[in-house]
């Protein structure tokens, strides 16, 4: 029985084979992720992945093609599609709220707005928006949207262009998370989340609420700024405080190394919390701030979880200790789960997955 | 389906797709191109090909014509020769001098004796419109040219004979045994007289005989 399904299976490869998707490129201050996954019978399986450190230098932005295409090559990448999210620090993300008077486009009620808040001519600028849905009955609406210098994206694009890749869309990464969330949902509507999105240079909450995204808003929270406190704390070179957080965390391990003649474990990750504690409370008053807000957009609705991703999901024990002081079920999102196989050392981000999932995976 | 935020300029998408279409009519231009030098290439090489043929049958075709009229000529000088041959066979036909001797013994008897004795064989060139080769007394000369008349070479093999009878009656039975004879053609008595001889009198006479050519 087994082997007729496997055969059958293999028929079908052959009839009909995997739908792949685009390939995801996420661009990081100094690293950049490709994903490609192709659709399978249950999970998306990953069908190439690829990452490479960037040479950062100076002010000037990375030179990116060459990587590109080093790491894309020989890595069995299909096709040249590609989606992209513009790098976090060349394009800047608000939240307008608005209402649209009778007679007026949606549109220019926005566009408005932003010449309002940018300090450049909106022709110079390339914006788009995201509509966040908070009640059709109510007139006062809100839209995510982004900004982007138009010469700083036709030269990203050039970049992508000159690697080879055929770029399909160019997203923001708020957008590309939540459609990895939607994915390890199953697209469950009754699924409400709050993404943490904590990265090496910035971070932002996302709210979904179901299908919405009813909030997003940047944090004043990092980790390269928390590895600086760290580090000007302990008088250690940031490497070595990187490190060292990351192997011990907030809460170690249960695998984590004893030095004989060190401090445990236990006490290196209650120092780091100690230093730390500013930090995490600062970070732990904004998610409250977004749940309360979220509660009160959605009539007293509560949120199931708060996920984790980027950088700060790599440190060990984040999630209990947002967990204690938010008292909502805080978990970190493994991006692992939402395929079969990833190749490689490390799973991908959740921007590179979720760039990677379009297409695959209907954002309604 | 929700909006999805795309930061990619429409214009620039345009432009993309202005430069991804104009990349494959630059290479489908190519193609044509490389296309139609090759085939130029091929056919410029058949050409040549051709041409070299031609040439070589043209040499073939002149080399035989060198050969044609070398033949034709020497057909003409074969010709010339055969017709000199045929000059020579006629100049050499006719009975040969035994035979005539036998010939004019079988005619004599004791009562003619002969003074002299001469033989000609000569030929002229004749018009002449004779249809036969070698009747006896004609060649027929073939002509170098259409435009040149037909001529004959009109044989002369005669002897004339200046003798003596006894009487005439022995003279006239001389000539009728040179007629009967099969290489005399005829016998004509060109001229007699009477001549005191000793104590008795004998027919002095020259005769022309003609002698049958061929036989």
């Amino acid at each position: 029985m087994t082997a007729a399904l496997g055969l059958a299976n293999t028929l079908a490869r052959w009839v009909r084979p995997a739908r792949c998707g685009p390939i995801g490129v996420a661009v990081g201050t100094d690293r950049v992720e490709l994903l490609q996954v192709q659709q399978g019978a249950g999970r998306p399986r990953v069908r190439a992945a690829g990452a490479l450190d960037l040479e950062v230098g100076g002010e000037a932005s990375p030179e990116l093609s060459g990587p590109l295409r080093r790491a894309l090559a020989g890595r069995g990448f299909r096709g040249r599609r590609a989606v992209a999210a513009m790098p976090a620090g060349r394009v800047k993300l608000m939240v307008l709220n608005y209402r649209v008077e009778d007679g007026r486009d949606e549109a220019e009620v926005i566009l408005a707005q932003v010449g309002e808040r940018v300090d450049r001519p909106l022709d110079e600028c390339i914006v788009d928006y995201l509509p966040i849905r908070a009640g059709e009955s109510q007139p006062e609406k809100s839209a995510l949207v982004a900004v982007a210098e138009r010469a700083a994206v036709i030269g990203f694009l050039e970049e992508l262009r000159r690697a080879g890749l055929q770029v399909e869309a160019l997203e923001i990464e708020p957008v590309a998370v939540r459609r990895l969330v939607r994915r390890l949902t199953r697209g469950d509507a009754r699924e409400n989340s709050l993404v943490l999105h904590a990265g090496a240079r910035r971070s932002d909450l996302t709210v979904l609420w179901g299908r919405r995204l009813i909030l997003y808003r940047e944090l004043d929270f990092s980790e390269a700024g928390a590895i600086e406190t760290l580090s000007s704390t302990l008088d250690m070179l940031p490497e070595s405080a990187a490190a060292l957080v990351r192997q011990y965390g907030v809460s170690p391990p249960a695998d984590a190394p004893r030095d004989l003649v060190g401090p445990a474990p236990q006490e290196i990750s209650q120092t780091v919390r100690d230093i730390l504690k500013a930090d995490f409370q600062r970070l732990a008053e904004s998610l409250r701030s977004a749940l309360v807000y979220t509660a009160s957009r959605t009539r007293g609705g509560a949120l199931d979880s708060v996920l984790v991703t980027g950088a700060l999901a790599a440190w060990p024990g984040v999630a209990d200790l947002l967990e204690e002081r938010l008292s909502v079920p805080v978990a970190v999102l493994e991006v692992g789960t939402a395929f079969d196989g990833h190749p490689g050392d490390a799973p991908p981000s959740a921007v590179v997955a979720g760039l990677a999932l379009r297409g695959l995976v209907h954002d309604a | 389906m929700t909006h999805e935020i795309d930061l990619i300029p429409a214009d620039y998408r345009a432009g993309l797709r202005l430069r991804h279409w104009g990349r494959r009519l630059g290479v489908a231009y190519l193609a044509l191109a490389l296309g139609i030098g090759g085939a130029r290439v091929a056919l410029a090489y058949e050409v040549r090909s051709r041409e070299a043929e031609i040439e070589r049958l043209a040499a073939l075709q002149a080399a035989a014509r060198e050969q044609r009229e070398r033949v034709t000529a020497l057909e003409g000088r074969k010709g010339e020769i055969e017709r000199q041959l045929r000059l020579m066979e006629g100049l050499r036909g006719g009975i040969d001098a035994k035979r005539m001797f036998v010939a004019m013994d079988r005619a004599l008897d004791g009562n003619v004796w002969f003074l002299d004795w001469s033989f000609r064989r000569a030929g002229s060139l004749v018009d002449s419109e004779p249809e036969t080769v070698e009747t006896g007394y004609f060649i027929v000369v073939p002509p170098r040219s259409k435009k040149e008349r037909k001529k004959a070479w009109l044989l002369e093999t005669h002897m004339e004979v200046q003798a003596r009878a006894v009487d005439h009656s022995s003279l006239a039975n001389f000539v009728s045994r040179l007629v009967e004879q099969p290489e005399i053609e005829t016998v004509r008595v060109l001229r007699t007289r009477v001549r005191p001889y000793t104590t008795t009198e004998v027919v002095e006479f020259e005769l022309a005989i003609v002698v049958r050519t061929g036989a």
